[in-house]
């Protein structure tokens, strides 16, 4: 390779120089795509202060490196060489970038001005069981308190990953608020025996609707979810199973039906990392299965011509796992009604009081 | 080894008219361009700026990159991650056949044969084809076969970087034509291949896809993200 490797320039050099390089381009590719989760700068990321700091090193580097006698128009190393050295500057710049944002997401909540975890809402529910062919599902109804005079029954779906005790707090804000409220496990997660097998979670939601009808004693249900919940709920609504919806912060997907959403713009390096490896599902069999395979094995909702618009979905202000123009999209390809707009990230969402408020305003 | 350049007169002589007047457009052509060098020390400079080994290429091979942050959904990763793959296989093959082409014949540097103005270090490889040419036309041409409109910014960048490499006085204009032949011929030869790579590709991105969706409540998780 004597023609195309000549290796006679300064390796070490050049080698600095990319690192240096590449981590200044992070900073940009960070606050370009709003990567909160690999942000060095705070979270949200400080979009401008990222910009700064990334071109500040980039340009740094460049100054340095071809300010050199030997580096600029000068024999150096060429061609293939650079690109070898180029790889490797990406790389080791990519490993230096994801172990400090690890770092800074950890001091940060160390220091406590990351999100603190809240309290786990105690729950006042009853128990039960959603009996199935084969299998029995357990679940938590939240009898309605004052005012009477609204009524209502609500099923309540959790997000993926989570188990019906995520959804304590809200169901628990819309009992308050008049609704009997029955939250389970969806198939998968929690104590449910049952894999994910139908990825619609058919059998189990329909079991589970007549659950709620039962001990309701009302005929007047809405489904209520929170992200993979909420595109359960909207099926639901979508094939007239429940009188409307509400999807709380849903994951966007696009015309194909695959997931327009980006986890690094609300989670660590860590764990993203840890849930890629084990994903938090399980399907049948005990195999894991992803969030991403489960979204583009959903059917997509399709609604009856002339079918009255019952399906609201709320998102977040902020590009968090969903962008809220993908979301927006993702509403106008089924014929939704714009997002209604709420403060919080993802994870925060049903946990805030204000997003109970929201939900139900829109079920009254 | 046989110099293509300096032909015998007798050699000449049995060349075909044609090449005799590829040869002389090809000398023209470069003595016009060349005569732009050391005219002016601001053109000087970007004449040294677009020849330059480094600055281009990595501008180009981070082009490249750019095909996945640029793309925001499914089919996009689908688009940039088959583009990356037939560019970096097309890099390879080009790289190889140019080590071959080098193995097989040499083309004296223009300023080994003539009095030029020189811009650049004084190279020591063939001059034909240009490995540099090759390179960036590679990349441009990879890049344009699956995004048409960054893949044309890349063509013009390429260009540049050929033209810049005549004005320094490196190449001639028939070295930079043969690194475009060898490297549409490349990425032609890769793109014909893509049921071959378009499987793998489509598996990485749905281990993109699988990072990208890689949540959970991590409330419940304990892992207190959100």
């Amino acid at each position: 390779m004597t023609h195309l490797m000549h290796m006679r320039g300064d390796l070490p050099a050049m080698f600095l120089f990319f690192v240096f390089f590449f981590l200044g381009l992070w900073q940009v590719v960070v606050a370009w795509k709003r990567l909160n989760g690999l942000s060095l700068t705070g979270r949200p990321d400080r979009r401008a202060v990222s910009y700064a700091v990334g071109a500040a090193i980039a340009a740094a580097s460049c100054a340095w490196y071809f300010s050199g006698m030997g580096h600029f128009a000068s024999p150096d190393l060429e061609g293939a060489e650079t690109l070898l050295v180029m790889s490797g500057g990406l790389v080791v710049a990519t490993l230096i970038q994801g172990a400090l944002a690890q770092m800074a997401f950890v001091m940060r909540r160390s220091l406590g001005s990351g999100s603190s975890r809240p309290d786990r809402a105690r729950s006042c529910g009853e128990e039960l069981s959603v009996e199935l062919p084969g299998a029995s599902v357990p679940g938590t109804f939240f009898r309605r308190g004052e005012p009477r005079a609204v009524g209502g029954a609500v099923l309540l779906l959790h997000d993926y990953g989570g188990t019906r005790a995520d959804a304590a707090r809200l169901a628990e804000a819309f009992a308050n608020r008049g609704y009997d409220t029955l939250t389970v496990d969806l198939d998968g997660h929690g104590l449910n025996p049952r894999g994910v097998g139908d990825p619609a979670m058919r059998e189990l939601l329909d079991g589970a609707l007549e659950e709620l009808k039962t001990r309701s004693r009302n005929t007047r249900t809405d489904a209520v979810g929170a992200g993979l919940g909420g595109l359960l709920a909207i099926e639901l609504a979508s094939r007239g199973a429940v009188r409307s919806a509400v999807a709380i912060d849903p994951p966007a997907r696009d015309a194909r039906g695959h997931h327009d959403v980006d986890a690094f713009r609300e989670c660590s390096l860590a764990s993203v990392l840890a849930e890629a490896a084990r994903p938090a599902a399980r399907a049948e069999g005990g195999k894991r299965i992803g969030l991403s395979r489960l979204i583009a094995s959903l059917p997509a909702p399709r609604f009856a011509a002339g079918q009255e618009a019952v399906v609201t979905v709320l998102g977040t202000c902020r590009t968090w796992l969903n962008n809220p123009a993908s979301l927006a999209a993702f509403t106008r390809e089924h014929g939704l009604s714009a997002p209604v707009q709420v403060e919080g990230t993802h994870g925060s969402l049903v946990r805030r009081e204000d997003t109970a408020e929201a939900v139900a305003r829109v079920l009254a | 080894m046989f110099e293509i350049s300096r032909p015998s007169t007798r050699e000449v002589r049995r060349m075909g008219a044609f090449f005799q007047f590829l040869i002389a457009l090809d000398r023209a052509v470069f003595r016009g361009l060349n005569s732009i060098a050391g005219s002016n020390a601001v053109t000087d400079w970007l004449v040294r700026l677009g020849a330059d080994d480094h600055i281009f290429p990595a501008i180009l091979a981070l082009m490249v990159l750019s095909m996945l942050p640029l793309s925001r959904k499914h089919s996009g990763r689908v688009t940039a991650v088959r583009g990356i793959i037939c560019t970096v296989a097309a890099v390879a093959l080009a790289m190889a056949v140019l080590y071959g082409l080098n193995s097989l014949f040499y083309r004296p540097r223009p300023f080994s044969t003539q009095a030029v103005h020189l811009l650049f270090y004084r190279n020591t490889d063939s001059s034909f084809p240009s490995n540099a040419a090759t390179l960036g036309y590679t990349f441009a041409l990879g890049v344009f076969a699956y995004r048409r409109r960054l893949g044309g910014v890349m063509l013009g960048l390429a260009t540049l970087m050929s033209v810049a490499r005549v004005a320094a006085g490196v190449h001639y204009p028939l070295d930079i034509a043969g690194g475009f032949l060898l490297a549409s011929g490349c990425v032609l030869a890769v793109l014909a291949a893509e049921p071959l790579y378009a499987p793998p590709a489509d598996r990485l991105v749905s281990g993109l896809d699988r990072l990208l969706a890689s949540w959970r409540d991590t409330w419940t998780a304990g892992k207190g993200d959100g």
